[in-house]
């Protein structure tokens, strides 16, 4: 890893869990200007949520992945094949869902979306047989005879998912799939990203400026900046504060109990109604049961009622926002 | 909607089927499974032949949208061939009639006298008056062919999967090769039967044994010319209708060019004195080219093709004039022949020189058309 702050994912047994898509000291250059200068990273297998300021070398990390880009030193590898010898058998195997909207003119769904097997190199049969089951799969399936020009931006949106689900691929690359999406065609697609990537045998790699989008569907996370890996790891595990804040449900808002924690080191950083979140200081966040008594403490002095307290957990945007501001 | 019993098929009979099968069963049918599975099917490389995948996605969707662009001018090459084909028979016809019943005079008179090697002088004739309803069909269906891939972002479609540009820009050449090859082979090849046919008697296969395959060469390539044209125009643009005016443009432009240049240099003695670089210059626009390159193939010359629209060679007739007014007629009649004549080239352009131009003319567009295909748009910074 590039960064001291990123840890591979690992498995429910705790292995390291197994690349998709690996990059070693990548430099990709367009012109004088160096996007992705010596980018080391390990995608893992499941559901990745690509995350980056504008410029961060994300786009173009997933068009050198896909092989449309020459890197200038360094190496690829896509499903154990390395990007510059194997750029087809790559694309044989990966499915690609641009930001863009992007279609062959001329074609209806069905046509279109057997096209796109077929170009992958399908028997023209099963390419037809399967962009009928994958239009029915996005959705599509009582508008597959239309003509694609005629479909609305959320109809576009399902059928540059379905093209790139039709050959089976194992691994695919989702850029912006919400762009433009209205909130339910929004929550439909985030539905199919997350169903097609867990218990499928396919990996995705979510590129997105949403978060709440990454949120959704991911498991884990790489955070680039300026070319450079800033943050990676499991959703879950990026979410925890280490026991550094803790949420405190009261009874009641109490302003005594809020002064009676902050006169013991701890600082009030949010409050919801009755939901207070504090964070702690080194000493108080070592284990559970020094936050506890702080926190009983502080309820006795007040006359507080508390219902209940745990350590808190992070959102992604915190997350992110740390991490590109780090 | 997904793992809903709603039927993969659609079909309002399959949903039936499915939810009677729910009802009667309680359980979930295969036919209401849509569940996303992975396919686990054959998927080939095919190293030589991916472009032909290109190439009949290409003509499907020219002979799908019935193109009045296309249909029209083939219908219209096919009534030439036809007219050209019973001009050549009552021609022929005549004339033998005239030999067998020694009535010459009549066909003197009709000025009927074919030139040697008339079967070649009809299909070139042929050939030339239809280059132009070639250009238009070319038009049509090449013009869009890159350009409306551009606008819709469909390379991104075609790249993102095991395609390389050669086969895209192959298979897309083939597609607008083959459908105008068509129009060319398909009329000349019907013309050829009906001549194997009239004129097995007097000797046409045996007399000419090359000549299909000269006929089909010289069908061949102005379809190659036009397709390579259009795709590199097509290639460098996102509006079909801005691909096809622009190319148009340089088609009548390169066209009229050529053609002028060609009558400047034979009103000038010094250019004249050159015949050869005339009609190289006057055979340098694309239907130049074509024309060109089947005069070689055909083995026909310009003065062949010339005297043939006449049916004659000037100077020759068979009766003597009747009176003074006839002789003086006919005097006029063979000066303004005479002057056509000199208007015109008489030569066959260069072989070499057409080759090296028509090489151009094929190669260059599809090297343009190279450099500007690309799966991103990558800005140098």
């Amino acid at each position: 890893m590039s960064s001291p702050d990123s840890s591979p994912p690992v498995t429910a047994t705790g292995a390291a869990a197994p690349a998709v898509a690996s990059v070693r000291e990548l430099t990709v250059r367009y012109g004088a200007r160096t996007v992705l200068p010596g980018l080391t990273l390990d995608i893992p297998e499941g559901c990745v949520g690509l995350l980056g300021p504008n410029g961060a070398g994300k786009t173009t990390l997933l068009k050198t992945l896909m092989g449309f880009l020459k890197p200038a030193a360094g190496e690829a590898h896509v499903l154990g094949m390395n990007v510059a010898t194997d750029p087809l058998r790559i694309r044989q195997r990966i499915g690609l869902m641009p930001e863009q909207e992007c279609h062959i003119p001329g074609m209806s769904a069905v046509q279109f979306v057997a096209y796109a097997g077929e170009l992958t190199g399908m028997p023209p049969a099963q390419a037809l047989r399967r962009a009928h089951e994958v239009l029915e799969y996005t959705g599509l399936g009582e508008a597959r005879y239309r003509e694609v020009e005629t479909y609305s931006t959320g109809m576009k949106q399902r059928i540059k998912l379905a093209q790139a689900l039709v050959h089976g691929p194992k691994l695919l690359f989702l850029d912006e799939p919400t762009n433009g999406l209205d909130p339910q065609g929004r929550d439909e697609m985030l539905d199919l990203v997350r169903d097609v990537s867990h218990g499928k045998g396919l990996s995705v790699i979510v590129s997105s400026h949403l978060l709440p989008d990454i949120e959704r569907t991911c498991d884990s996370v790489v955070v680039v900046r300026s070319g450079q890996v800033v943050r990676q790891g499991l959703l879950t595990d990026l979410a925890r504060t280490m026991n550094a804040e803790y949420e405190v449900d009261l009874l009641l808002y109490s302003p005594a109990f809020v002064e009676a924690v902050s006169g013991s080191g701890a600082r009030l950083v949010a409050s919801e109604g009755s939901r207070l979140r504090f964070s702690l200081g080194p000493e108080q966040a070592r284990t559970a049961g020094a936050a506890g008594r702080l926190f009983f403490e502080a309820a006795r002095q007040s006359g507080a009622q508390v219902r209940g307290f745990r350590p808190a957990l992070r959102r992604l945007e915190d997350v992110f926002m740390e991490a590109i501001e780090s | 909607m997904r793992g809903s019993s709603r039927s993969r098929t659609g079909t309002p009979a399959a949903a039936v089927t499915a939810a009677a099968a729910d009802h009667a069963g309680g359980s979930q049918s295969a036919i209401t499974d849509v569940s996303y599975r992975n396919y686990e099917g054959e998927l080939h490389l095919r190293p030589y032949f991916r472009w032909w995948t290109v190439t009949v996605a290409t003509i499907r969707a020219n002979v799908n949208r019935k193109k009045l662009g296309y249909w029209v001018p083939a219908a219209l090459i096919l009534v030439i061939y036809f007219f050209m084909g019973i001009l050549h028979y009552l021609t022929q016809n005549v004339r033998d009639q005239m030999s067998m019943t020694g009535a010459g005079m009549m066909g003197g008179m009709l000025g009927l006298e074919a030139p040697v090697n008339q079967y070649a002088v009809t299909f070139y004739q042929s050939l030339s008056a239809t280059l132009f309803l070639l250009f238009i069909a070319a038009l049509t269906i090449g013009s869009g062919s890159i350009a409306a891939d551009n606008r819709a972002n469909a390379l991104l479609v075609y790249f993102a999967r095991p395609i390389t540009r050669f086969d895209y820009l192959f298979g897309k050449w083939m597609g607008i090769f083959l459908l105008l090859a068509a129009l060319t082979v398909v009329p000349a090849l019907l013309m050829y039967a009906f001549f194997a046919v009239t004129y097995y008697d007097v000797g046409f296969l045996s007399e000419n044994p090359w000549l299909i395959l000269r006929l089909l060469a010289a069908t061949l390539i102005p379809a190659a010319l036009q397709a390579s044209l259009v795709l590199g125009f097509s290639a460098w643009s996102k509006a079909p209708r801005l691909a096809a005016a622009v190319y148009a443009g340089f088609y009548f432009l390169l066209g009229n060019l050529t053609v002028q240049g060609g009558r400047m240099m034979l009103a000038s003695e010094s250019a004249r004195a050159r015949p050869q670089t005339v009609a190289v210059v006057s055979n340098m626009a694309v239907d130049g080219v074509a024309s060109g390159m089947a005069l070689h193939l055909l083995d026909v010359t310009p003065r062949q093709v010339a005297t043939s629209f006449e049916g004659r060679e000037p100077g020759r007739r068979n009766r003597p004039p009747r009176n003074a007014e006839e002789r003086a007629r006919r005097e006029r009649r063979e000066q303004r022949f005479q002057e056509r004549l000199d208007r015109t080239t008489t030569e066959r352009p260069d072989l070499a020189a057409m080759l090296l131009i028509g090489g151009a003319m094929i190669l260059l567009p599809l090297a343009a058309a190279h450099a500007k295909v690309r799966a991103v748009e990558v800005i140098r910074g």
